[in-house]
């Protein structure tokens, strides 16, 4: 695969990219990323963590599963997920950094009432069979990375949100984009 | 307490009506219902899954819970729950209707979904329903919320994170009380329930002034 682009991000910034459909988006990190994704031509249609959980009739995205739009069409595809054993990426909290997801996304006129939940990478979390929410604050030693390639031509964002109580704070996030 | 209103939704059918702060919701009923709620000052203030799950620590809406807002703003609480003991309130699903029957069919999941394979597909569901009951507000598609999913029993597998719907529901219809926690507009679809055995049934909703 040939690397398109490829960016660091420092705790508390974020980046935001086109991803072509048949691109591979890989997001590497050891600690909480928040996540949203657009249909380019149409940012309506977005990332939608309920419709996610539903079709892929798991909590926990991992690889094998899609991402799933609010209109119930594939977005993406989770191709490698180098977390699995280490912990659970999240789809039950909001963002963490919304703020600094709405300066990133300000280019479309994006609101704080419109913005999506997010899916928390590598947030690690524990729930019980009573359905309490337990954070796990432990994270990869090393950073460890999840591939997703996109179905359809997509805006892509990300937070690199860490939270000191669940995760590896101060750690640094690498996005990079690849051409089959 | 004084009833101001009362509403009988027929199967697969929605209903939205707006509501004061400290006026009570009773919905009756044994099978599925997609409820959300709106501030009825600002349509943007709307129910959201993540902050309510954040706020309780827990994935399940239970009595002492409250409904809060995308800003965390309390919507409602609720205060009565007859499902307690037998099944939880769901908060992981989005909403049934056309784009999802036919996508579960052309994927050959129906089964999955234990909706049956042979079983004819209604041609709407709670999104439809949902969608139709908001057009008098102005609420488009997009702008509703992913609701709470009242008698939506899921089994949940602990090690995976699978889940599997169930057929658990009330065995004669029950009570659920939602006290306002300000002035609202509240939606809700009569799911069609296509897990359960009945497919769907009627939902009765009552808004009492204390």
């Amino acid at each position: 695969m040939n690397v398109i682009s490829e960016e660091t991000v420092s705790p508390q910034n974020g980046w935001t990219g086109n991803v072509n459909s048949g691109q591979v988006l890989r997001i590497t990190g050891r600690s909480v990323i928040d996540f949203n994704a657009f249909k380019r031509e149409d940012i309506r249609e977005f990332f939608d963590t309920a419709r996610t959980r539903i079709y892929n009739l798991n909590l926990y995205p991992t690889k094998g599963h899609r991402l799933f739009s609010k209109q119930n069409n594939p977005m993406m595809r989770i191709l490698e997920d180098g977390f699995a054993g280490f912990g659970l990426h999240d789809l039950q909290s909001g963002h963490g950094c919304a703020d600094g997801m709405l300066s990133l996304l300000a280019p479309l006129e994006m609101t704080f009432e419109n913005l999506p939940d997010p899916m928390g990478l590598f947030r690690n979390l524990d729930i019980s069979q009573e359905g309490r929410i337990r954070p796990k604050p432990k994270g990869p030693p090393e950073p460890v990375s999840i591939d997703l390639e996109a179905e359809i031509d997509l805006i892509c964002a990300i937070m690199n949100c860490p939270a000191s109580e669940t995760s590896a704070s101060g750690a640094y996030a690498t996005i990079t984009i690849f051409q089959p | 307490m004084r009833m101001v209103e009362e509403y009988l939704a027929p199967k697969n059918t929605g209903w939205a009506t707006e509501m004061n702060v400290g006026q009570v919701l009773r919905l009756t009923a044994r099978t599925i219902i997609d409820f959300v709620a709106f501030d009825q000052s600002d349509y943007g203030e709307a129910f959201d899954q993540a902050p309510t799950k954040e706020a309780s620590g827990c994935i399940y809406l239970k009595r002492g819970h409250q409904m809060l807002s995308r800003r965390g703003a309390p919507l409602m609480t609720m205060i009565t729950d007859e499902f307690d003991g037998l099944g939880t309130h769901d908060m992981q699903f989005g909403m049934c209707g056309r784009a999802r029957h036919k996508r579960a069919a052309e994927e050959g999941r129906l089964g999955e979904y234990l909706h049956g394979s042979n079983m004819e597909l209604p041609d709407h569901g709670c999104s439809e329903n949902l969608t139709w009951a908001l057009e008098p507000w102005g609420i488009p598609y997009e702008n509703i919320p992913s609701p709470v999913n009242f008698f939506q029993n899921m089994a949940i597998d602990q090690q995976s994170g699978g889940m599997k719907r169930t057929q658990i529901r009330p065995e004669r219809p029950v009570h659920l009380e939602l006290r306002a926690e300000r002035d609202l507009l509240v939606g809700f679809s009569a799911c069609p329930d296509m897990a359960s055995k009945t497919r769907g049934l009627e939902v009765a909703a009552t808004v009492f002034q204390p």
